[in-house]
């Protein structure tokens, strides 16, 4: 059996991707939180797509 | 008897007075037995003759009483047999009306009439032990049917339906708001466990390879989490379902036949339920917190845990 360790959980090309790719991880978590309403709308930004683009944000604060 | 005579004959009118008392005695106790005679002809014997014909009657009433009893639980248990199998978990798809009409008949298997009938079956089994085959019923209600209960809680939310909140509410009124809880709560965690898997997905494909990764493992990390949010979108279009089935109904009969708020109100308001706001705010606010900590992780950030709260 294979286990992950913590410095591979933790690892800086994965916070490199995630921080290049910004703008398209906003997209994902924006179209999922939508995608979820009977009403999708894309111009929509209620207080959920707020909430879960805030919880990516750590992502740009990352060095 | 010259020096008595006074008291003599005062001793003769004496028993003659007390002659007369003796027979008005007399005549009174004569009275009274044939009175006797009267009451017990009247009422003692009538009595006597209706006592074993009232025990008897008794004796049927009681055995009415379970005889209705098991007609009626055989009734209902038939009839949930007969619904249960509509619900089969080999059946590929699982019809909500079903597993509401299953949960109806379980609601009334549980009343407490029917509880009042298993009761008084359960004390005429201890007087009668010929008649032990009855105790079914007990075993019923103590074993199987909380079973029946659990199974179809577990069908009513895989996947979440419109009818998932009614389902629940009618299966067990008492815990619905921490069974809404709950299965939001397992929804949002389902939702954090494939955005888990997708962020140490780059890792699983780096194992054994170089530690600076690269075009494959950058692919790898996207494709996961384009994957992982379509999951966290089905999750959250679940629990939005559930939302809008909570919404549309109105007000609720509990089992003291008071009217209870509807049921939206009933999941956040009540008991171990949703803190006051509605599944979809609690569901975002858990996938957001989990996202938040397990993005942290993966970034190694060194920053302060913010804190997530949604009320609508």
């Amino acid at each position: 059996m294979w286990f992950i360790s913590a410095d591979d959980l933790a690892s800086p090309f994965l916070a490199r991707t995630l921080r290049t790719g910004f703008p398209r991880l906003q997209n994902m978590v924006r179209e999922a939180v939508i995608g979820s309403r009977d009403d999708a709308n894309e111009s929509y930004s209620g207080p959920e797509v707020v909430l879960m683009l805030q919880s990516i944000a750590s992502v740009q604060q990352s060095r | 008897m010259d020096k008595n005579s006074e008291e003599l004959i005062d001793q003769v009118n004496h028993v003659g007075v007390v002659g007369k008392k003796v027979e008005s005695i007399c005549n009174s106790a004569k009275n009274v037995e044939s009175s006797f005679e009267r009451l017990e002809r009247k009422i003692r014997e009538p009595y006597d003759r209706a006592k074993p014909l009232h025990t008897a009657s008794m004796n049927l009433h009681s055995t009415l009483v379970i005889l209705r009893g098991a007609t009626r639980y055989l009734h209902l248990s038939r009839r949930l047999a007969l619904q249960i199998a509509e619900t089969s978990p080999q059946k590929q798809t699982i019809d909500p009306h079903a597993i509401l009409r299953a949960a109806k008949t379980v609601a009334e298997l549980s009343l407490s009439s029917i509880k009042v009938i298993t009761d008084a079956i359960g004390a005429q089994v201890l007087e009668t032990p010929q008649l032990a085959m009855l105790y079914i019923t007990q075993t019923h209600v103590s074993t199987t049917l909380p079973q029946t209960i659990q199974r179809l809680q577990h069908q009513a939310s895989k996947p979440p339906t419109f009818l998932m909140g009614p389902i629940l509410y009618i299966l067990s009124p008492q815990t619905f708001p921490a069974q809404i809880r709950n299965a939001v709560s397992a929804s949002a965690g389902t939702a954090l466990l494939v955005i888990q898997r997708a962020l140490t997905s780059g890792s699983m494909v780096r194992g054994g390879q170089t530690r600076t990764g690269g075009v494959d493992e950058a692919r790898i990390i996207w494709s996961g989490l384009e994957r992982a949010f379509r999951d966290v979108q089905r999750e959250g279009r679940g629990i939005a379902i559930l939302e809008n089935g909570l919404s549309s109904s109105t007000e609720e009969i509990d089992d003291e036949g008071d009217v209870v708020s509807g049921l939206l109100e009933l999941a956040k308001e009540g008991k171990e339920g949703l803190d006051g706001v509605a599944p979809t705010a609690w569901f975002w606010r858990e996938c957001a917190s989990g996202m938040d900590k397990r993005f942290r992780e993966s970034c190694r950030g060194k920053f302060e845990c913010g804190s997530f709260r949604l009320t609508t």
